[in-house]
């Protein structure tokens, strides 16, 4: 800056002034996210090839080099443009299936997803059957409670149907 | 000395065997001696292990490297306390564990039943030492804990550093209470199908050891839960791993058979179902045992690969078949004694809450064993992790939670359209208006607003229920309402202990909610001074602080929490770095508040630069504060009742 002319030193200054300030505050902030939302969001479905069997967000491991090199994979693949789906198929490509963190939804890993909400399903429909023939085989509730030539009760039984209802009988 | 702690586990095989056959066959053939012969054989056997756990522990508190185990799993450096947790860090400790265990409830049953139900005893013994035959011929044949080396080390490897957490004191030996607890409930239903005795006895005697054991392997879960959150520094507190799953599915289908077990007892019916309960509760905690230990499943939590899969696997196939087939020979006597009177009933509903927790156990085996399945069929390896679990068990747990509200408000036998609207009324307003004022509030996630209003609906339920019971008590018996209400919980306990637990369970659900859909999360690399923001909060990183102890190296980072301008903590976290082990591990720090913890994990450094994970765990306490609910109703519902007494028979005891 020795030797300009004024004007241009004093915008020379001002700009380094800036530059100084900016980085200052981006300093003070601290750097932001190691990784970003995106890396995030795909690191939440692979597994990390370190050996841990936590999905690659969850790794806890120090310094791990699989998880450095699997999320700088994911971050360059994403910057490329390339889409979660096909970063997620080139792990599976590398590493082979093991690298998701759950079942494809296709083929015959379609029945780990279909098969506990089928069974689920199966067993609401024996419940049902269960039920009919229970219901079915009860009392009927029309076989009167009193017999000819006993007293008549109903007043009484009248009485403590609503005292029941009145104390809000739930069982 | 060694020698005399394997002796004794070869004695009490002998003694195991003779009691199982003996029992068996003096039960059989009237003949009293023999069967008092086998019945002081479930003393001597629990004399005999205790004598070999002693001498066990002997070896490990005086640091007696020339066993093997010893100098595996203890080492000279570690506290007392973990040196006495070494006991069961390894596979032959964790057995010689599980079969001391098994000796003691075995006795102490026997103890309580000798006289109410003198039919049953032979057979619960001959069954129950059948069991303890199988875990002693692994401890003598194939895992031996008094192993001597030839060649003894001067200072023993000590625990792994994941190891040394409290929980490690905790964790295991709920978890193992609850595991072979659930053993007691199991032998006394085969003895039962062995006699012919089909009634309830079998089940009014056994109520406690299942709530006792169903509480603490609950317990076990909550406490390795809480470990992996304070130790493993993801952030989280279940990861869906293979072991942890071995843990859950006995504990899920043991309430399904807490729940079901009360219809037997109150209308006669679901026998069938309430024996094939107990039968997979037992055969799922011998699955989780061989889980940890087989190696089949790649998992954090196993033991190294020991070699006894096979036999895991043969006795589950052994007494699964034995069980069920013993129960079809059965199955006509066990024909249910009544009928429901409507579809809309409280019985109803509680068919399908056993329906969802034994669907929820089923998704979360299918899952966990789905990668062998996998292998088997297309000989491809895979991987079933926690976005499976979180997208299949998720909403079958959630509409376990509906359930959970609804059955309380649905009468016994019969519910009337009347009677169901008074009773849905408050909770489904009072869940519609939490998720109102939610939406109102900026939640836009549907999952996390259905979440939310069904706690709110579930908890609605339960106090509209105490309110009423109170009501009316109060009323009838002029009391007031404080009065009204403990007498209400005591004059009978086991129910609303049970509501207590279900608020617990609320609570929990809550935590699992906020800290699932709420987290907040920002990774930086901060050097001394610097500042990183989350949420409302600040953290300024102080700097690092550098120290040695005996086994490790730390690195401990301090930063200072700040909401606005106002100071809010200090918080330290650590690497530590082991070079027996040759492995660093950190040590998070956590602010805990009732509304949310601060989390910060300490994740590398570059001269005095450190990075961390800094997360906010929204309304995470509340999973832990739920597990202290709990006890609280277990202790409501687990009260003695001198009128249970009662219920079981008094026959005069056979010679």
């Amino acid at each position: 800056m020795i030797g300009a002319r004024p004007p241009l030193r004093a915008v020379l200054m001002l700009a380094l002034a800036a530059l100084l300030l900016g980085l200052g505050a981006f300093l003070s902030s601290g750097r932001g996210r190691a990784y970003t939302p995106a890396a995030d969001d795909v690191a939440r479905t692979v597994v990390c090839q370190c050996g841990c069997n936590l999905v690659l967000y969850n790794c806890n491991h120090i310094g791990c080099p699989p998880k450095e090199d699997m999320y700088s994979s994911i971050e360059t693949q994403l910057k490329r443009g390339a889409s979660p789906q096909a970063i997620v198929a080139s792990f599976v490509a590398e590493y082979g299936e093991t690298a998701l963190a759950a079942p494809t939804k296709e083929g015959f890993n379609l029945t780990a997803w279909l098969l506990p909400f089928l069974a689920i399903l199966a067993g609401a429909g024996v419940i049902y059957l269960a039920l009919r023939t229970w219901v079915g085989a009860a009392v009927p509730a029309s076989i009167p409670l009193v017999s000819q030539g006993r007293r008549d009760d109903s007043e009484y039984r009248r009485r403590v149907e609503a005292d029941l209802k009145r104390l809000g009988g739930g069982g | 000395m060694t020698d005399i702690g394997y002796s004794a586990l070869v004695l009490a095989l002998v003694v195991s065997v003779f009691s199982a056959v003996a029992a068996f066959m003096g039960a059989r053939g009237h003949q009293g001696e023999l069967w008092a012969s086998a019945r002081n054989g479930v003393f001597v056997a629990f004399a005999l292990l205790t004598l070999a756990s002693a001498i066990l522990l002997y070896f490990l508190l005086s640091h007696d490297f020339r066993v093997e185990y010893v100098s595996q799993y203890s080492s000279t450096a570690m506290s007392l306390v973990y040196t006495i947790s070494a006991f069961w860090a390894g596979n032959q400790g964790s057995l010689l564990m599980w079969a001391w265990f098994l000796s003691l409830f075995l006795t102490l049953a026997y103890l309580q039943h000798r006289r109410t139900l003198p039919h049953l005893m032979p057979y619960v013994v001959a069954v129950g030492m059948a069991i303890l035959s199988f875990f002693l011929v692994l401890l003598v044949f194939l895992a031996n804990p008094f192993k001597v080396l030839p060649f003894p080390p001067a200072e023993g490897r000590g625990l792994n550093p994941l190891l040394e957490n409290m929980g490690m004191l905790f964790h295991p030996t709920t978890l193992y209470i609850g595991y072979v607890g659930l053993a007691i409930p199991f032998v006394f239903a085969m003895a039962a199908l062995i006699t012919g005795r089909l009634g309830d006895d079998w089940l009014r005697a056994t109520r406690r050891w299942t709530l006792l054991a169903w509480f603490f392997l609950g317990l076990g879960n909550l406490f390795g839960a809480a470990w992996a959150y304070v130790e493993l520094g993801w952030g989280g507190h279940w990861g869906w791993d293979p072991v942890e799953n071995a843990s859950f599915m006995p504990w899920l289908v043991a309430t399904a058979f807490l729940h079901s077990s009360m219809i037997q007892r109150r209308r006669g019916m679901l026998k069938i179902w309430n024996m094939a309960l107990i039968i997979i509760v037992f055969e799922l905690t011998i699955f989780g045992t061989l889980l940890t230990r087989s190696g089949v499943l790649s998992s954090v939590h196993s033991f190294a690969e020991s070699g006894l899969g096979p036999f895991f696997l043969a006795f589950i196939a052994v007494s699964g078949a034995l069980s069920i087939g013993l129960l079809f020979y059965r199955r006509e006597r066990l024909r249910s004694e009544d009928e429901l009177d409507s579809f809309i009933s409280r019985e109803s509903s509680f068919l399908f809450n056993n329906l969802l927790l034994v669907g929820a156990a089923f998704a979360v085996f299918w899952g966990t064993v789905f990668p062998l399945v996998s292998e088997w069929f297309r000989g491809v390896k895979i991987t079933v992790g926690p976005p499976f679990f979180n997208q299949v068990v998720g909403p079958i747990l959630l509409a376990l939670l509906l359930l959970m509200g609804i059955c309380p408000l649905i009468g016994w036998r019969r519910a009337t359209p009347g009677n169901l609207i008074r009773n849905f009324l408050y909770p489904v307003g009072a869940a519609l208006g939490l998720m109102v004022a939610l939406f109102a509030l900026g939640v836009r996630d549907g999952m996390a607003l259905f979440a939310l209003g069904v706690s709110a609906f579930v908890f609605a339920a339960i106090l509209l229920e105490w309110f009423r019971g109170t009501r009316a008590r109060a009323r009838t018996r002029s009391q007031n309402w404080l009065s009204a209400f403990g007498g209400l919980v005591w004059a009978n306990k086991p129910r609303y202990g049970g509501y207590v637990i279900h608020v617990a369970i609320v609570m929990g659900a809550v935590g699992i909610v906020g800290s699932s859909f709420f987290k907040a999360e920002v990774s930086a690399t901060l050097a001394p001074g610097e500042k990183v923001d989350i949420g409302q909060y600040t953290l300024k990183y102080e700097g690092l602080r550098d120290y040695s102890t005996v086994d490790r190296q730390v690195s401990a980072a301090v930063l200072t929490v700040y909401n606005g301008e106002k100071f809010v903590d200090s918080l330290s976290t650590e690497r530590s770095f082991y070079p027996y082990f040759n492995q660093t591990m950190t040590e998070v720090a956590i602010r805990t508040t009732l509304l949310e913890d601060i989390y910060v994990i300490y994740t590398g450094s570059e001269g005095q630069s450190a990075s961390f994970k800094i997360i906010i765990n929204p309304l995470e306490v509340w999973i832990w504060i739920g597990g202290v609910v709990t006890a609280l109703g277990m202790v409501i519902a687990f009260w003695p009742d001198p009128r249970e007494g009662l219920m079981l028979p008094r026959e005069a005891q056979t010679s």
